[in-house]
């Protein structure tokens, strides 16, 4: 990375590539934190607006993805277990698998699933990815319990104990979730090597949205 | 009078359901210790079965609790248990059933998925052998009301401790030690799950050797 020239150049143009237009970051409301931050959070805001709402900051949150796909990228797909609760979260998460070819957990999360292998839906997985820590805290306790790395979504009010790869993001919003998935699903196959470099996926981020009804 | 705790049967229909498990029964993991180390989830009670082939078990405690219905009161036998190899390894379990024989068979089972290393050595001043016959420190241990101090003894003392605790102690394999109490004794699941704590406890500190260590 570059941060040698001068401020005022960086201000014109982002001296650092963003996986996709800074643009589409902002229309999917990446950065939108909440009015509440916590001291773990502090270091990925960009400002404090006027109402008090956080803002994240959006270079971090593509840094964090890019980490995050090459992260899970050494995994053995199968391996992988993804896990959303809220609503917002379950088709980008099932979509999220269907191309990396993890398994998902969406709805609710059955205590026991990582700790208890008598159970016929017993999962044995070497990586979780979290979509919020507060509502799949079951899925965060038992990842942790048995001792596997944890990849989380994390916003500005979530606490971060236990997660070991944080991606700051607003993990409320539709679109938001549809991105961050859609980017992280195409970083990872990007450094899979299953399809190039600068190629994307069959589908836009809106396939990835949850789709309201009419 | 101690028994041996191997579940035979279970153990030859044994098939592992988890990664440590699987690990165990091809002879990649051939020590208990090696699990504690390496801070791998111990979820199946055979893999205690198959490493401590010279475990044993002693009962501590047979009691009828009972449940109030509208049809009357109905009551279980609570059977708590005690498993340890002599040699370092000990657990406490307990197991609730209609039937006594049931019962004992779940206080074994969830004996052996609490089982737990402790560290001996002579931490006593009159002795100093270096011999691990006694603990290398005072230790406290706690469960509901009760406290336990157990403190280092000189080769000789024997154990200085009550009943339920001279099991669990000898069961760990330790010769001399003198211990403290204080709480309500007289619940045996209490007492012998603070002195199992305190044991444990041998492996929260961190002493000189294991600077050298990390």
């Amino acid at each position: 990375m570059s941060s040698e020239e001068p401020k005022t150049q960086q201000k014109e143009k982002p001296v650092i590539e963003l996986l996709i237009p800074l643009e589409k970051y902002l229309a999917a409301g990446v950065h939108i934190g909440t009015h509440i931050c916590t001291k773990f959070m502090e270091p990925f805001v960009y400002r404090v607006r006027n109402d008090g709402l956080y803002i994240l900051d959006v270079r971090k949150i593509d840094e964090r993805i890019r980490i995050a796909a090459k992260f899970l990228s050494r995994y053995e797909p199968s391996k992988i277990a993804a896990v959303s609760v809220r609503r917002y979260g379950q088709v980008p998460v099932t979509k999220f698998c269907k191309y990396v070819g993890c398994k998902s957990f969406i709805g609710r999360f059955m205590p026991g699933t990582f700790t208890n292998p008598s159970l016929k839906w017993y999962f044995e997985p070497d990586i979780v990815v979290i979509t919020d820590p507060r509502a799949d805290s079951q899925a965060l306790k038992e990842a942790a319990e048995i001792g596997i790395p944890i990849v989380a979504l994390a916003d500005t009010d979530n606490r971060i104990e236990f997660i070991d790869l944080v991606i700051p993001a607003n993990n409320k919003g539709r679109k938001s979730l549809a991105l961050i998935y859609w980017l992280l699903t195409r970083q990872i196959l990007r450094e899979k090597g299953v399809i190039p470099q600068d190629a994307d996926l069959p589908e836009p981020p809106q396939e990835f949205e949850v789709k309201l009804r009419r | 009078m101690p028994r041996s705790a191997i579940d035979k049967e279970a153990l030859e229909t044994w098939v592992p359901r988890t990664r440590v498990g699987k690990l165990v029964a091809e002879g990649k993991i051939t020590s208990l210790r090696e699990i504690f180390d390496k801070n791998f989830p111990l979820l199946e009670p055979e893999i205690v079965d198959y490493l401590l082939p010279d475990l044993q078990y002693e009962r501590l405690d047979v009691g009828i609790v009972q449940k109030v219905t509208d049809a009357g009161r109905r009551s279980r036998f609570r059977v708590v248990v005690v498993v340890g190899n002599n040699n370092g390894f000990v657990g406490v379990g307990s197991g609730k059933a209609r039937q006594y024989l049931v019962a004992l068979r779940k206080a074994l089972r969830n004996a052996k998925l609490n089982i737990t290393p402790i560290r001996r050595g002579c931490g006593s001043w009159e002795c100093r052998c270096g011999e691990p016959h006694s603990i290398p420190f005072t230790v406290k241990g706690k469960s509901g009301s009760v406290v336990v101090v157990l403190k280092p003894a000189p080769r000789g003392t024997g154990l200085v401790a009550g009943d339920v605790a001279k099991i669990i102690l000898r069961m760990a394999g330790v010769k001399d030690v003198w211990t403290e109490t204080f709480g309500e004794t007289r619940t045996t699941l209490n007492f012998a799950k603070a002195v199992v704590n305190a044991l444990r406890n041998t492996y929260k500190f961190v002493t000189p050797l294991d600077w050298l260590r990390a």
